[in-house]
């Protein structure tokens, strides 16, 4: 019972490949997290650390080597995870349209076909994409694309949301009016979102905690606070001392080895790792 | 394409356009007349060499004639019998090959155990010529319509469970993870993600097992039928009926040219995403 006003509950969780027979590579070591209900948790760490292997297991598409993970008190080993996903790769489906694709979980699940086309007209609005609902996704430069997931991970209005560096390849206009999006469903909705980036000042002004991982093997070498109460606006944040705080924090956290590479006044320069 | 004009200005989209066309148009038609012109040398020879005697028009007749045959079974009606004979055995084994080929690739081709197991067995199984197999099939099914047809599906059937096994094991995991966190059921699974997206490896396969359909129904009948376009073929051959058997033949290319040309507007249709790409 004590577990059920977490949503997500991590317990020793070790993850190893094992490449070809040859000796297993433990990519994750004792990961131990708990999540509540409506918390939106930032992963940050260097590349190769494993923040992607970490989503697949919280979105149940494989399980832990060993440890126990629990969604909603279920654990991923024998239930099947139902989450609103946006992969680093995009993962579209390359013969289906752009309208066609943000509509796929909806047509899953046999929603009418009127009610998913209002569906996607307003997730391609939210993120520009209105006038290219009829291209192909080979069609998209790699922006559009991830634009096109995060619409599609949208449609379904999950309550959880796993979404592996969303904006990375956007111009920072439309990634500053999709942080806003995301902070105004964060805010209104009582999603659970688990987000990974590479842009500190990102994590502190999305989240509510930022967990920051360590490589080889990956594991969480902080969780840290974001001391700064929601609704939150964009704007606002880049010039809140307390963001400003905790983003400096975070990047000395992570720069912890090159203590001389630590941040100025400018944030944004060391912002992004 | 498009998105590289939209971003010119508007004069200079219209020159490029109107570039566009006019080296476009030109090279299409120059094209098609160089394509054309060696079957059509290839005809023309094959009405002349007969007349002008440089080979003996009783062995191969003109090409005229051969059409002259052909406008008289059609006259007779005698081609038709030939022809719904022939397209029911094709067809029947096309279909069924298709319809098998694809549900077992699909099964064989998503499980890793399965297909580690049985790729060498199907393997040669491919590789044993269908003809050879005849007279297996004459001992096992007689010499009726279920050997025809059997021996026209056991042609077509292997490279389509080919390229499906292959197709369906290269569909891009992502694709596939994408889907089941969306909640897709295993059937969604097969049918909205796995088989699409190995449609481009399959649809090779198709148009492989389309011209062995013909080529696995001519061997057929001419091994013992009572109808068919292969059948009219060695029957005309066997009476001395020259015209006729030449006229034969060329129905069954005519049938192939069709058919392939279907198929590729069919590929086309199918994976238009890619060419757009
Ligand atoms: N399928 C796999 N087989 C073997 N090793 C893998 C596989 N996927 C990932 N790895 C290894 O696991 C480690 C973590 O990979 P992961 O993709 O989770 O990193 P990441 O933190 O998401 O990196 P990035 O920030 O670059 O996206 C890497 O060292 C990688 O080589
Ligand atoms: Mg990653």
């Amino acid at each position: 019972m004590e577990e059920k006003k977490w949503k997500i509950v991590l317990s020793n969780v070790c993850r190893d490949y094992d490449d070809g027979g040859e000796e297993a590579v433990n990519v994750l070591n004792r990961l131990n997290l708990h999540i509540r209900e409506g918390e939106f948790l930032a992963i940050v760490g260097p590349s190769g650390c494993g923040k992607s292997t970490l989503l697949d297991l919280l979105a149940g598409l494989s399980v832990p080597t060993s440890g126990e993970i629990l969604v909603d008190g279920q654990s991923t080993r024998e239930t099947s995870v139902r989450c609103g996903m946006v992969q680093q790769g995009y993962a579209l489906f390359p013969w289906l349209t752009v309208r066609e694709n943000v509509e796929f979980p909806l047509s899953l699940r046999d929603v009418p076909v009127e009610e998913r086309r209002r569906v996607s007209d307003r997730e391609l609005r939210k993120v520009f994409m209105e006038g290219y609902a009829d291209h192909y996704p080979s069609e998209l430069s790699g922006g559009m694309r991830q634009r096109v997931a995060i619409a599609r991970a949208l449609a379904s209005d999950p309550s959880f949301l796993l979404m592996d560096e969303p904006f990375a390849a956007l111009d920072p206009e439309t990634r500053e009016t999709l942080q806003d999006e995301l902070l105004h469903i964060a805010n209104t909705a009582d999603k659970t979102i688990v987000f990974v980036t590479h842009d500190v000042f990102e994590a502190a002004a999305l989240a509510d905690r930022v967990a920051v991982m360590t490589a080889n093997p990956g594991t969480f070498r902080e969780i840290v606070d974001v001391p700064v109460p929601r609704p939150r606006k964009i704007a606002t944040l880049r010039t809140l001392p307390e963001i400003r705080e905790t983003t400096r924090y975070i990047a000395r956290l992570i720069h912890r080895d090159q203590p001389d590479a630590t941040p100025g006044e400018n944030i944004s320069d060391a912002a992004v790792i | 394409m498009e998105a590289v004009v939209h971003d010119l200005p508007a004069e200079s989209r219209g020159i490029a356009s109107s570039l566009r066309g006019a080296l476009g148009r030109h090279p299409v038609a120059v094209r098609a007349v160089c394509s054309a012109a060696p079957v059509v040398a290839f005809l023309l020879f094959w009405e002349a060499a007969p007349r002008v005697g440089l080979v003996d028009p009783i062995i191969i007749p003109p090409l005229s004639s051969d059409a002259q045959a052909i406008a008289a079974m059609v006259k007779s009606g005698a081609i038709f019998g030939h022809l719904a004979a022939s397209l029911g055995r094709a067809s029947l084994g096309f279909v069924l090959s298709l319809v098998v080929g694809i549900a077992l690739g699909i099964l064989i081709g998503w499980n890793e155990r399965i297909r580690a197991t049985l790729n060498p067995l199907l393997t040669l199984f491919a590789q044993t010529s269908p003809i050879a197999l005849f007279p297996f099939f004459i001992v096992v099914f007689g010499v009726g319509e279920v050997s025809k047809v059997g021996i026209i599906f056991w042609g077509c059937v292997w490279p389509i469970l080919l390229n499906t096994i292959s197709g369906v094991s290269h569909v891009d995991p992502l694709l596939v993870k994408a889907a089941r966190t969306m909640g897709a059921t295993g059937g969604q699974m097969i049918r909205r993600v796995v088989f699409p997206a190995a449609l481009p490896e399959i649809f090779p396969g198709i148009k492989i097992s389309a011209s062995y359909a013909i080529l696995m129904l001519c061997a057929a009948e001419m091994l013992g039928a009572k109808a068919g376009l292969g059948y009219l073929v060695s029957y005309s051959q066997h009476v001395f009926q020259n015209a006729n058997m030449y006229a034969a033949i060329l129905l069954i290319a005519g049938l192939g040219v069709l058919v392939n040309w279907l198929l590729l507007k069919a590929e086309r249709h199918v994976c238009r995403y890619r060419l757009s790409a």
